[in-house]
């Protein structure tokens, strides 16, 4: 398949970025906003959606490539279960836990999940796969205790917990939302720099430690970073699907799975698309608002089998 | 000297009167300044219009926005509606420039509304966990709307009829034991009554026992079992809005559990909750019915 050339797709994700920026702005729960809702309310919820997809796309991406495994997607290692929890606990027992937007509970729950899978990942003689299933693991035995927490706590603070795994931008405020923005790009760079040996894991484990990659350490740095990157993302928004694991398969698509190429457009694509669901979330059933994640789940879904059967062929 | 005394008098007068005229607390101890009139109130959920729109009297139009289903008085059904109670539209509240909001601790997430707060906007939170707080909650609004002297009457004119209403009840059931009473919000998840809410007072204001009174929370989810096993003597569901039938089905399902009390004694209805689950002035009107309830009256 011919690929593009890397100038051109990056200019056209850009574009498409910058465009679709400029209509979330313009475009909300009302017709006629003046300049303090769009910088008040709608900046931050367009900063926040850049990071997070932005954030989510990477990270899925990576663990892709770290697992060799196209079905793995930034919720795979199970760390946002740990964040669903913390979220879910801080949101009942009270409005304290969140600061500027920004849910506390919920990124201390996701490093205290990301802390059991580091030390998997440091113990020798742990495969990747063993790293990958006991993420899993963690994930459901995570759901399980969310779902245990729900059904003992009170209606009043459900509500909000509910609303917050769907995944939910409105909680945007502009200090949160420079705050992940930031680090998401920092940590998303760190990512970057490790392309290389991202591309020689795609000729497999073996291959990859021939070529002079120390997978092991590989594997535990992607971890750590890969798990602030999420936990930042889902303490910001909850815990938006699909982005992670449509992304990264539309872009290798688009320039092929070498990773210095395809993370950054990862990154723009992420974030354009998460502005676009976000913006059909908040005008498509006005007074009342759609959760992001029920957008980017309703829409990414038909998209991605659209692409799949068109194209067929290799995933 | 005392010209330019005076000049600076003048001038402190002029340039460092307040923009804001007043400042009232609220019931989660924020002090809020607001307006002498406010003109442009915003009620974040259904009984908070309702509240309002009693002060307000002919005057309606001062209700800028109201929360999804505010439907009495009849007339906030055409206001501008920022979204559902526990999911507030922050934009469209904004866009509306309030100069007052309303907000209540029962319902409304607290983060919105801190959201609301951030953004500049005068949010005035109330409570109405008990009697005593109705009150307090029936006072606020007045004095924040700008009429205090008004909703000091109305408030005492509530807890003087709820009083009277209490005594009343109390003649009335002297020589009755007092029946144990399940209200039923919700079905599957079963959601019933705690002590932390006004309906639970409502319970012991007409001289029943709430079986979950022991539960400090404002609707806790037990099992049906613990239902089974803790045997009231009566269970209502509570229904809201024109159609029925879909309580009428719940109330049914309980039909199957033969050896509770209220299954034997066919003790198990339907009661129209409209008027008892607002704690505003018509709770009154929902607490007879709810003691008729209870007590099988026709």
């Amino acid at each position: 398949m011919k690929k593009n050339s890397f100038t051109f797709e990056v200019v056209l994700a850009f574009s498409f970025l910058i465009v679709s920026c400029f209509l979330a702005l313009r475009f909300g729960s009302v017709f006629d906003a003046d300049s303090s809702i769009i910088y008040q309310l709608r900046l931050p919820r367009v900063l926040l959606a850049v990071a997070v997809g932005m954030g989510l796309s990477v990270a899925g991406a990576c663990l892709q490539a770290l697992f060799s495994n196209p079905l793995c997607e930034p919720y795979t290692l199970g760390i946002s279960s740990g964040a669903a929890l913390g979220a879910v606990i801080g949101t009942t027992l009270g409005g304290f836990w969140i600061v500027s937007g920004l849910t506390i509970s919920a990124f201390i729950g996701a490093l205290a999940f990301t802390l059991v899978l580091y030390f998997v990942s440091i113990r020798p003689g742990n495969s990747t796969l063993t790293l990958l299933l006991s993420g899993v693991m963690m994930g459901f035995f995570g759901s399980g205790l969310v779902a245990l927490w729900m059904s003992l706590a009170d209606s009043n603070g459900i509500q909000a917990a509910v609303f917050w795994l769907l995944g939910d931008l409105s909680r945007a405020r502009m200090g949160g939302a420079w705050v992940t923005l930031f680090s998401s790009c920092i940590l998303s760079g760190a990512l970057w720099l490790r392309s290389r040996q991202f591309d020689a894991l795609l000729m497999g484990e073996e291959d990859a430690i021939s070529l002079g990659v120390d997978v092991s350490v590989l594997r535990r740095r992607v971890i750590i970073v890969v798990s602030l990157l999420v936990s930042l993302c889902v303490s910001a928004s909850g815990m938006i699907g699909f982005l992670g694991l449509l992304v990264p398969h539309l872009v290798r698509r688009r320039v092929g799975a070498l990773h210095g190429k395809m993370l950054p457009l990862c990154a723009v694509w992420g974030a354009t698309l998460l502005v676009i669901a976000d913006m059909l979330a908040r005008v498509s059933v006005r007074p009342f608002e759609l959760p992001v994640g029920v957008v980017t789940a309703l829409v990414g879904a038909p998209v991605f089998m659209w692409i799949l059967l068109k194209r067929g062929s290799q995933v | 000297m005392v010209s330019r005394f005076s000049s600076v008098l003048l001038f402190f007068y002029f340039f460092s009167a307040p923009a804001f005229a007043r400042e009232v607390t609220d019931a989660v101890g924020v002090r809020i300044e607001l307006s002498e009139k406010p003109l442009r109130i915003v009620t974040l959920a259904p009984s908070l219009g309702e509240l309002v729109s009693v002060f307000l009297g002919a005057d309606l139009a001062r209700i800028v926005g109201v929360s999804e289903y505010s439907d009495v008085p009849l007339a906030l059904k055409k206001v501008f509606s920022i979204g559902p109670y526990n999911r507030l539209n922050i934009e469209r509240i904004a866009s509306l420039k309030p100069d007052l909001i309303f907000a209540t601790t029962d319902g409304n997430l607290p983060d919105q509304i801190q959201h609301l707060r951030e953004t500049g906007m005068p949010v005035v939170v109330v409570n109405t966990d008990d009697f005593s707080e109705i009150g307090n909650s029936i006072k606020l609004v007045g004095s924040a709307i700008g009429s205090p002297a008004e909703s000091e009457q109305v408030a005492k004119q509530f807890s003087e009829s709820l009083e009277r209403f209490r005594q009343a009840v109390r003649r009335r059931r002297a020589n009755q034991a007092k029946p144990r009473v399940l209200l039923q919000l919700g079905d599957d998840p079963l959601v019933v009554v705690g002590s932390k809410t006004f309906l639970h007072h409502a319970i012991q204001l007409v001289n029943a026992e709430n079986i979950y009174g022991d539960i400090k929370d404002r609707y806790p989810r037990p099992s049906k079992e613990d239902v089974v096993k803790r045997d009231p003597d009566v269970i209502l569901v509570l229904a809201l809005g024109a159609d029925r039938s879909y309580f009428e089905t719940l109330a049914r399902k309980w039909g199957g559990l033969r050896n509770m009390r209220a299954v034997q004694k066919g003790r198990i209805k339907v009661l129209q909750a409209d008027a008892l689950l607002r704690p505003t002035l018509r709770f009154l009107e929902g607490a007879s019915l709810l003691e008729k309830a209870i007590y099988e009256e026709k």
